[in-house]
């Protein structure tokens, strides 16, 4: 019941997406045939009745609706012969790939040095942590990228540089991809976790005995991972999607490259197909995180009251 | 027989963005095996740290244990690690606290909070855990035991959390039980249930118990002794007769005084006048001559020596010298 109300509401909120992005895209100058050098007025006016761009806008509004509700996204303008969907299918799988690596890779890394820095907090393992977190954060990736090429491809010739070609090829553009939330995750933790400390019910616990590694992980811990776990959601979705940046720095034929460059070709398909796309995934990850959420945190029921 | 606790002219400051605050001064107290111990104060006056340092639960970051000592069992425990600490914590020494609401984790069941010292300090497997942890839940008069087991605490009334609260804290039959306002939090109706729960467990266990409160009425009944604490400082102490019928410091004569009267309804409530002081700003001398009704010039200059009223009685004043003095006059 929950879940169907969920999903419905999703459909609802992709609809309004498609309904908005079709909107701005058309209030965009310039059409996907649109070049430098004009076409004929006979070419053009063919290759637009092939593709329908002719017809008047709420016709191919309407058209376009009716296919995206069978999950058909229509043939991308550019690459002729290709599909939306082909393009999705062929290049979400790299970036998935590479974005759950960096995923488990942030928060792995980012909740075991929040909790350090919380455990050590005001020493100078904490300063120093915090320092890098900060880093981390402002650290641009392609600098980042750029630096990491420099010093495992050419400085100490370790890993490969640039293309995706197996594990080896993963994890340079994994970690330029995963500071960021790594140290994101990491400021999250330590400070969620020092406000859980403070709480009443953890003085209750150290005035039975319980030792400090209990203390963090047992009890503070689970109180503190919630606002992790809210901020997991989109980062999950963001990451698997790709980022134009690193998979243009590395060359990784990923779908965030193509997130872009559509763009800039008025490809108007693929701008909606992967708009639609993203979207979904955003919302299908928030639902995931929605019935964590519960288990985490028993006063927290499905339909997202608060009690007690 | 020696004491179980005895708290030796402890001074305790805490690290404030404003300096060194010094939050208890020069406190002596002794609790012996078996016997309620009451603490009764205004909010502020530092009773609960005074209980928590005890414990040392008091941030260790932010506290300075500037003087004194704390005997447990002739032990000092001022200079033990809190590893050490934890030995002695939940196993011989426990405490309850005034806030139900919000001493117990939110995400853990009540099962799983009341196993777990029982876990940590008796080493029992899991079963046996569970045994222990339900005959402790019907001990304390929780209503279906086995549910409460598998409850978190948000699905509980107060009433029922203290209860489990204090099954927490009689786990592991601790030697001295802290009870720091215990039914604070609480109607009336639950604080006379949860203070019977107490008498009848301290008599089944044998154990010493501080409780600290605010309370008057609660002390009155459930107390042997009693420690008047003012502004960071016990100003006096006797058996529940002496204080209750033969108070010598003015401040526990004004607290007395304050109490309503079921026998003269038309009587008008008196109160201490003035508040008590800021703990940066702390009088010289006596810290209560500002409100006392009987202040004296000696009250303003120096801190009031500590007079003896009868055996175990003592309170901290100028009013004895000053009568002595007038006596001796021609």
């Amino acid at each position: 019941m929950y879940l169907a109300k969920r999903l419905a509401g999703a459909c609802v909120v992709l609809w309004a997406i498609i309904t908005i992005t079709f909107g701005l895209m058309h209030a965009i100058p310039g059409g996907p045939f649109t070049q430098e050098k004009k076409l004929p007025p006979a070419v053009m006016a063919t290759v637009e009745a092939r593709y329908h761009l002719d017809e008047p806008l709420w016709s191919q509004y309407v058209d376009y609706v009716r296919h995206a509700a069978v999950l058909d996204l229509g043939p991308s303008y550019k690459y002729p012969g290709k599909t939306v969907n082909d393009i999705i299918a062929e290049t979400f799988p790299v970036s998935a790939q590479l974005g759950l690596i960096s995923l488990f890779l942030a928060i792995g890394a980012g909740v075991l040095a929040g909790m350090a820095a919380a455990w050590y907090k005001n020493t100078w393992i904490d300063y120093t942590m915090m320092v890098g977190a900060t880093l981390g954060v402002s650290v641009p990736s392609f600098i980042l990228a750029a630096v990491l090429i420099q010093l495992f491809a050419f400085t100490w010739p370790i890993l490969p540089a640039a293309l995706w070609k197996g594990p080896a090829y993963v994890v340079l553009p994994a970690l330029a991809l995963a500071a960021q939330p790594t140290a994101f995750i990491m400021r999250l933790t330590r400070s969620s976790l020092l406000d859980a400390l403070g709480q009443d019910y953890i003085r209750t616990a150290r005035s039975r005995g319980i030792g400090t590694r209990s203390l963090i992980c047992h009890h503070a811990l689970r109180n503190a991972l919630l606002p992790v776990v809210s901020y997991i959601g989109p980062l999950a979705a963001a990451l698997m999607t790709g980022s134009f940046i690193v998979e243009t720095i590395f060359a990784i034929p990923g779908l965030g490259r193509h997130f872009v460059t559509s763009i800039y070709n008025r490809d108007y398909t693929v701008i909606l197909g992967i708009t639609i796309f993203y979207s979904f995934l955003i919302m299908m990850m928030n639902l995931l995180i929605d019935v964590i959420y519960p288990l985490l945190d028993p006063r927290i029921t499905m339909d997202g009251k608060k009690e007690g | 027989m020696q004491a179980l606790l005895d708290v030796r002219h402890l001074t305790i400051s805490f690290h404030t963005y404003r300096g060194l605050l010094e939050a208890v001064h020069d406190v002596s107290l002794t609790v012996n095996p078996g016997e309620t111990v009451g603490i009764v104060g205004e909010s502020g006056c530092g009773k609960s740290v005074t209980s928590q340092a005890a414990m040392k639960l008091l941030p260790a970051e932010a506290t300075e244990y500037t003087g004194g000592q704390i005997l447990w069992d002739g032990r000092d425990v001022i200079p033990l690690s809190e590893t050490q600490m934890n030995r002695l914590r939940g196993r011989d020494m426990a405490m309850i606290f005034q806030d139900p609401m919000t001493s117990l984790n939110p995400v853990l069941t009540i099962g799983n909070q009341l196993c777990e010292g029982i876990a940590l300090h008796q080493h029992l497997g899991r079963k046996a855990c569970e045994a222990k942890a339900l005959e402790l839940l019907r001990a304390v008069g929780l209503t279906s035991p086995e549910k409460r087991l598998h409850q978190y605490p948000h699905e509980l009334s107060g009433g029922m959390r203290q209860r489990c609260l204090i099954a927490m804290a009689l786990s592991c039959s601790p030697r001295l039980l802290f009870a720091d306002e215990p039914t604070t939090a609480l109607d009336v109706t639950t604080e006379a249930q949860v203070l019977d729960v107490l008498k009848r467990l301290q008599a089944e266990l044998g154990m010493a118990v501080v409780l600290i409160s605010h309370n008057l009425g609660v002390i009155a009944q459930m107390c042997r002794r009693i420690y008047v604490m003012y502004a960071g400082a016990i100003v006096e102490e006797g058996t529940a007769d002496d204080i209750f019928y033969r108070p010598a410091h003015p401040y526990t004569q004004g607290l007395l005084a304050s109490l309503p009267d079921p026998a003269q309804k038309d009587k008008a409530l008196t109160g201490i006048p003035g508040q008590a002081p800021d703990l940066f700003h702390m009088p010289e001398g006596c810290r209560f001559y500002p409100r006392c009704p009987q202040a004296m010039k000696a009250c303003m200059t120096a801190a009031p020596p500590r007079e003896e009223a009868g055996p175990g009685h003592h309170y901290t004043c100028w009013l004895a010298q000053a009568a002595a003095a007038k006596e001796a006059l021609p």
